[in-house]
């Protein structure tokens, strides 16, 4: 049984869970085997002096939710091996907030073009700068701060 | 007689009329002026089965967007000309004006090659087709004893220009519209050919005319039933329309042989296509219906009113199903097509051992 | 082997992909060994935008995540923001919403019917699909004024009270609508061609449905029977009767008789709400429009609704300022699109388009 630093709920009564960074995937192993069947989402959080990564759990049987949090600096275990779902979150909150997943197969920019500067979703990011994504000779995106012969 | 000796004798009073002596016209004992009354007929033949086919093409089209228009709830066509008939004029005008686009690795030669071998053999195969027999006059620019064959080896010269196309475009997407069009070919031709060899078993000629003369009495579609289901469903296959279109199909090879294709090159297609759709209505009710055979109106009417209900049929057809998929095609092909025409053709060579006389 | 293999790009100009949607497929002959897709090409980070203004701001950028449903996006939003700073709504403008949200899952249905036939090579079904969807454009452009992205619902109710006009078209419409939905069912599903078709393709177990998160009419028609109306019921689901559809087979012909059913219980919910419908405000009158823009607060809040494409839900996290600190959406798209590579390996290509129709995938809402 893996502890729980804290306690909370969401303003509609469902139940919020802290986890110690290294103990994420034992627990969310643990919930999947309890009944948590479904992820439905991971999303990250930019806390200026902290990120948290959320996990939203979802009990198809009994229809039970929970929300489980951890906080970090950069780096949290992968839960690809769980659920196949956890892919694509992981790369997306990789790709928009920055948090990086450890043993994740393919952790690759998923909505932004590679080679982004940055990432939006963290509240230090410069909104007043354009980036461009242009198009290089093989077909392949390059982005640039300004505008190149592909754009 | 033929429309060849009817136009012949027209040029011939014309001359007859005009005083003009040129038939008779020799040069060091050559014909010359016989070979130029063959030259202006022959031109005056080729001009009017032309402006027939095409004259086909425009109204199937043009009735195939309004009919279809009318199945959805739309209004289709009607801002060019009178309830929109010049539409089609108008559209090829505007594919006529668009820049010719051949892309930089394509096999140029093929690549322009290709919609001609599509449209050409649709022209051609209007010549073989008998439009009617008005008296002693038979309305057919050529007639000799293997019409039936020529006309086949027309239709299917077709798909290769597609073959061709989609090989020559250079795009995968086209391989794969191109290698459906032939895989397609394979399944649909064999049956295609073997249930038309029951009729010819009946007819007992190669002879489209003779086909016909020799359904006064019968249609073939009755003792011949099963023969036309195949030839009828490999028809619907050979133009490539829903639920058979899978060399263009629409939603998954975006528009297969023809993705490369604009302006005018993908108009050909286009119009060969539909080309293609009276030509195969014609070549059924030619084979299958007594052609221009029938009471109290004159045969070509006939033909034309027997045509019209396969192309309207081939709209139906276009208009309310979906695609079919490539191996239950192949599979409806050789599974069910093949015995079902060598099933025809036992039965027609029974039905002309023992009832030849009737036809 | 190898050699044979031909690699494809599908999209993200195809005409079968809903929008802009590219899957790399690897080829053998017909059949395809790999497909991977990849998205991110209409990304606006509506995240992002939401954070930068007030909470009513955020609506707009809501309303154009799944442009063909935007009122089931809208009320999302909305409850999660009232759930948050615990404003009251007055029950005629809940009622109101329950009815627009169901009309807008109709519509929604009627694109996915529409654009699923068009991929099966048919036509026809695509314009009745239209001829209906309009006649609901109608009702909301008389209720709304707009008939795409409707910015309706407030924090607080709705923006515009229901018209006499608008119900009488409503009515006028319920009365109508089956025999039509008979009708544009009857094209697709009794034809031999398309049930041969989609019948066992693109099948989707219920343990690939669990482990890719996939929700809404894709998980029903796989065996799960979870609809977030029944289950957590929000609004006033709870006081009204209907079926959730549900069959066991998990490929495409069952995905098309769930969403045909649901159309049909769309039409139950529509008809009870209207004899439900309350007299009284449609909107709290304690909180007028500038007021809305200076609304405080902090906690965090996830209301999950059902879309049509199945359950979504915005997480807000307020931090006493005017406007929200993180607003991160579950769009189920984005999970159910997820599920391709296993949803089409060993299919041939024709199939290819049958299966990512029947995700019925929205191109705003996954990449957001």
């Amino acid at each position: 049984m893996i502890p729980v630093e804290s306690e909370s709920s969401t303003k509609n009564g469902m139940k919020v869970v802290y986890v110690a960074k290294e103990n994420i995937f034992q627990y969310l192993k643990e919930r999947k085997e309890e009944g948590f069947d479904t992820l439905l989402m991971i999303s990250g959080v930019d806390y200026r002096d902290h990120l948290e990564v959320m996990y939203h759990l979802l009990s198809s049987s009994s229809g039970s939710r929970l929300i489980v949090k951890t906080k970090t600096n950069d780096e949290v275990d992968s839960v690809t091996s769980l659920w196949k779902g956890a892919d694509w979150h992981e790369r997306e909150t990789w790709d928009l907030v920055g948090i990086k997943f450890k043993n994740h197969p393919n952790l690759k920019r998923i909505l932004l073009a590679e080679g982004w500067n940055g990432h939006p979703l963290r509240k230090d990011y410069p909104m007043d700068k354009k980036q461009y994504v242009n198009l290089g000779d093989d077909g392949e995106d390059i982005v640039s701060y300004e505008k190149t012969e592909g754009y | 007689m033929n429309l060849f000796f009817f136009l012949m004798s027209i040029l011939y009073g014309i001359v007859k009329f005009l005083h003009i002596d040129f038939v008779p016209f020799t040069f060091h004992g050559i014909p010359v002026g016989l070979w130029i009354a063959y030259l202006i007929v022959g031109v005056v033949e080729v001009v009017l089965v032309f402006a027939l086919s095409m004259l086909a093409v425009i109204i199937i089209i043009y009735v195939f967007r309004k009919y279809m228009a009318d199945v959805q709830n739309r209004i289709g066509p009607n801002r060019v000309g009178i309830w929109g008939t010049l539409q089609l004029i108008a559209d090829v005008f505007k594919l006529i004006q668009k820049q010719d686009i051949i892309p930089t690795s394509a096999d140029r030669t093929a690549y322009r090659v290709a919609p001609y071998i599509v449209f050409t053999p649709v022209i051609l195969g209007f010549i073989l087709i008998p439009f009617g027999n008005v008296s002693i006059l038979n309305l057919m620019v050529v007639n000799f004893n293997y019409t039936i064959l020529f006309l086949i080896a027309f239709m299917t010269i077709a798909p290769v220009g597609e073959i061709i196309g989609g090989l020559a475009s250079h795009n995968k997407f086209s391989l794969y519209g191109a290698l459906r069009s032939a895989a397609q070919d394979m399944g649909f031709e064999v049956p295609m050919l073997i249930s038309l060899i029951g009729v010819i078993i009946l007819a007992g000629s190669y002879s489209a005319n003779d086909i016909v003369t020799a359904q006064r009495f019968i249609p073939f579609i009755i003792p011949e039933i099963l023969g036309f289901i195949v030839f009828f469903l490999a028809m619907i296959g050979r133009q490539s329309i829903p639920p058979f279109d899978l060399p263009e199909s629409g939603s998954e090879l975006v528009s297969g042989f023809s993705t490369e294709y604009s302006g005018m090159r993908y108009g050909i297609f286009y119009m060969g296509n539909f080309g293609f759709m009276a030509l195969a209505a014609f070549v059924v009710a030619v084979v299958y219906l007594g052609g221009w055979e029938g009471p109290v109106f004159p045969g070509t009417i006939w033909l034309i009113v027997k045509g019209a209900v396969f192309i309207f049929i081939f709209l139906l057809t276009w208009i309310s199903l979906g695609r079919v998929r490539i191996d239950q095609l192949l599979q409806m092909g050789w599974k069910y097509l093949l015995p079902l025409s060598i099933i025809n053709l036992l039965i027609s060579a029974g039905l002309a051992l023992y009832l030849g006389g009737v036809f | 082997m190898e050699d044979r293999v031909i690699e494809i790009n599908f999209g993200p100009q195809h005409p079968s992909t809903h929008g802009v949607l590219r899957i790399k497929v690897k080829l053998d002959g017909e059949i395809i060994v790999d497909a991977q897709p990849v998205i991110g090409y209409l990304h606006r980070n509506a995240e992002k935008l939401a954070e930068m203004g007030s909470y009513p701001k955020g609506m707009i950028y809501i309303d154009r995540l799944d442009y063909v449903a935007a009122l089931n996006m809208e009320l999302g939003y909305v409850l999660a923001v009232e759930n948050l700073m615990d404003v009251q709504v007055p029950e005629r403008a809940q009622w109101i919403r329950m009815l627009m949200v169901e009309l807008n899952r109709e519509a929604s249905h009627l694109i996915w019917l529409g654009t699923h036939g068009l991929d099966m090579g048919m036509l026809t079904p695509f314009f009745y699909c239209f001829r209906e969807r309009e006649r609901i454009l109608r009702i909301f452009d008389e209720i709304t004024g707009s008939r795409l992205l409707y910015n309706y619902f407030a924090i607080g109710g709705v923006y515009s009270d229901i018209t006499p006009k608008a119900i009488e078209m409503i009515k006028a419409w319920t009365d109508d609508f089956g025999s039509k939905l008979e009708e544009i069912q009857s094209i697709l599903g009794k034809s031999y061609i398309y049930v041969s078709r989609t019948k066992g393709v693109g099948v989707l177990t219920a343990e690939d449905i669990l482990s890719y998160g996939v929700t809404g009419p894709m998980q029903r028609a796989s065996g799960i029977k979870r609809d977030v109306r029944k289950n957590s019921p929000y609004l006033y689901y709870d006081r009204i009767n209907f079926d959730v559809p549900s069959r066991t087979e998990g490929d495409v012909y069952a995905r098309f008789l769930v969403r045909i059913e649901e159309m049909r219980q769309s039409i139950r919910i529509v008809k009870q709400v209207l004899d439900k419908l309350p007299q009284g405000d449609f909107y709290n009158k304690k909180y007028s429009k500038p007021m809305l823009v200076r609304l405080k607060t902090t906690g965090e809040s996830y209301v999950p609704t059902e879309s049509p494409k199945g359950e979504f839900g915005i997480h807000l996290i307020g931090d006493g300022s005017s406007i929200p600190y993180r607003v991160r959406i579950r769009s189920p798209s984005f999970a159910n699109l997820s599920s391709i590579p296993t949803m089409l390996k060993g299919y041939k290509i024709a199939d290819l388009t049958a299966a990512v129709s029947s995700i019925d995938p929205v191109f705003g809402e996954v990449d957001r």
